[in-house]
């Protein structure tokens, strides 16, 4: 066989093409970025869930309070812990864990988890001062730490912005029980439920969403999938901070009179190709666009499913399922 | 008609946006305020703290390289080659790295430069760089890729150019910009943007913001970052040529 068309030259050449004239394979232009889709509340064992798909790429995000004693004053890095698994089934790069192999090499899916733990607590970090924390406190001992696991069902391409759409989305769904402290004798607190429970619930407008642009050619591209991913030279992430964006409100970026890229808490770039200076500024600029658009969306989508739960309906079996 | 003639966010060399291409403004009378007119109490001072740099400080390894930024100190060190035969894969890389555990969510980003850098010409030769940390106090990503650069060039391994990195940190409450901040200094930062470029090929290879800033946005701290690798790879350069004298 050629070796050329081993590597695929031809296949680039034609996506090359294709993106030249702002035409993708999948019909989208080069700033489309994949509808996505949000369901909250799928997971009856835990306190608050979420789960996000945007154009094939799957991520689920629960999340499960406890209350922890502490001995020391808590900070901000106590209320909230972050885990992220990479399953195997998502993609075929993730299934190298415990892999037979003489070449002592670095495993994908310990890289990529550990690179989503770290852009979630950048986003913990963006938002802690705006927070309220005192809802955590219990007593003086006893504080609620929410345990956020994110799980990756399905990774086509785009998947931190998947993982913030779910962030998002499972904050709004969760509703912790309030919890009474009283005093028992030899000073230990004693935790008790009312029986006229009543739950208190987080702030899930601060937090923020990420844009993955990617450099393909001469041109910047929103959300690939994973076909175009193989021949993307190098990806630019741009996390952005905003409040919820109301019914109505367009929010466009050349209209704006003041800097929203001040507003830029996360920025990191990926894979093994250098970027123009030029360049970097073209997706920063294409990347607050499309997060601003994407707002915009998921801020609808997150009250729609808001109001579907206060209706008691079941959103997860309103859709319809094609059995072979 | 309400006209505003907003100040640029930036006055770099670096800062030539396609935006005011398209849109040219017309400063007509307005001079434009250069960075070198600013006032003296918000010069940026790009002070980098004590650097060492070394090479050969290992016995028995084909190569190894040293820095010391202040107080952090990385080593990096080629193992001894391997040979393998021609019928390996091409998608496999020939240098493999090897990342000290405890830092290692840290210095992820490391393989990801190197290989954008990385000639290979030579494929039945195979490299595994040890990369051993031996104190962190700030800047780790920058003594350890200047550890990188200096093992890989004494091992005579084609580089397409060397990689300079710096980290940034802007004081949170203060604005304060400091280069090379220490462990102490980085507590204190509400933003921190690590960026790495290769200067002779003026492309980024690192870029790493944290958090955010209310008086800087993100293309002034990437000019920030710009303006210390520069001033960085001046202070380098000038000490590398003495590590590939010959002792006479």
């Amino acid at each position: 066989m050629d070796k050329d068309l081993e590597d695929g030259l031809l296949e680039r050449i034609f996506m090359f093409h294709a993106i030249e004239n702002n035409a993708r394979l999948d019909g989208r232009s080069n700033e489309c970025y994949r509808s996505p889709e949000i369901f909250l509340g799928i997971n009856e064992n835990c306190l608050g869930s979420a789960r996000c798909t945007m154009g094939g790429s799957d991520v689920m995000v629960v999340i499960k309070p406890d209350i922890y004693k502490l001995t020391k004053e808590p900070t901000w890095e106590d209320y909230i812990k972050f885990y992220v698994t990479c399953s195997p089934v998502a993609h075929p790069k993730y299934d190298d864990v415990g892999d037979d192999n003489d070449i002592e090499g670095e495993e994908v899916s310990s890289t990529e988890e550990s690179i989503m733990v770290d852009a979630l607590m950048a986003m913990f970090s963006s938002i802690k001062d705006e927070m309220d924390f005192s809802n955590f406190r219990i007593s003086k001992k006893h504080i609620w730490t929410f345990v956020v696991d994110v799980v990756v069902h399905a990774d086509n391409g785009g998947v931190f912005d998947c993982m913030a759409i779910a962030v998002r989305g499972a904050f709004a769904d969760v509703q912790v029980p309030r919890i009474i402290s009283t005093m028992i004798d030899y000073g230990e607190v004693g935790l008790e439920i009312d029986s006229d429970v009543t739950f208190w619930k987080c702030r899930w407008d601060l937090w923020p969403l990420i844009c993955t642009t990617n450099k393909l050619g001469f041109e910047n591209l929103v959300s690939c999938n994973r076909y175009e991913d193989k021949y993307v030279k190098s990806l630019l992430m741009i996390g952005l901070k905003h409040d919820e964006v109301k019914d109505g409100d367009i929010i466009d970026y050349e209209d704006m009179n003041y800097d929203i890229s001040k507003h830029i808490f996360y920025a990191k770039m990926r894979k093994e190709g250098g970027l123009q200076i030029l360049s970097i500024d073209d997706m920063t600029d294409l990347g607050i666009k499309v997060v601003l658009k994407m707002f915009s969306e998921v801020d609808k989508l997150i009250r729609d499913c808001l109001e579907k739960k206060d209706k008691k309906s079941n959103t997860v079996s309103n859709r319809s399922i094609t059995y072979v | 008609m309400v006209t505003f003639n907003e100040e640029r966010t930036s006055y770099s060399l670096w800062s030539l946006n396609l935006k005011d291409l398209k849109k040219p403004q017309k400063d007509g009378d307005n001079k434009i305020k250069m960075e070198v007119d600013t006032d003296e109490t918000t010069k940026i001072n790009y002070t980098f703290r004590d650097i060492l740099i070394s090479s050969d400080i290992l016995s028995g390894c084909y190569s190894s390289g040293y820095a010391k930024f202040g107080k952090t100190e990385v080593i990096a060190y080629l193992d001894t080659v391997q040979f393998i035969d021609d019928t390996s894969s091409s998608d496999q890389k020939i240098v493999k790295f090897k990342l000290d555990s405890d830092y290692k969510s840290e210095l992820i980003d490391i393989p990801r430069i190197f290989y954008t850098v990385l000639r290979e010409p030579n494929r039945t030769v195979k490299y595994k760089i040890n990369i051993t940390v031996k104190n962190n106090d700030g800047g780790l990503l920058a003594a350890t890729i200047l550890a990188v650069n200096i093992a890989l060039m004494k091992a005579s391994i084609q580089l397409s150019d060397i990689v300079i990195a710096v980290t940034i940190g802007i004081i949170k409450n203060t604005e304060e910009v400091v280069v090379d901040p220490d462990a102490e200094t980085l507590g204190r930062c509400c933003a921190i943007i690590n960026y790495g470029i290769c200067p002779n090929l003026n492309t980024v290879v690192l870029l790493d913001q944290v958090g955010c800033s209310s008086k800087y946005n993100n293309k002034k701290l990437r000019d920030l970052g710009h303006r210390g690798c520069m001033i960085l790879k001046d202070k380098v350069f000038k000490e590398l040529p003495n590590l590939f004298k010959s002792d006479s």
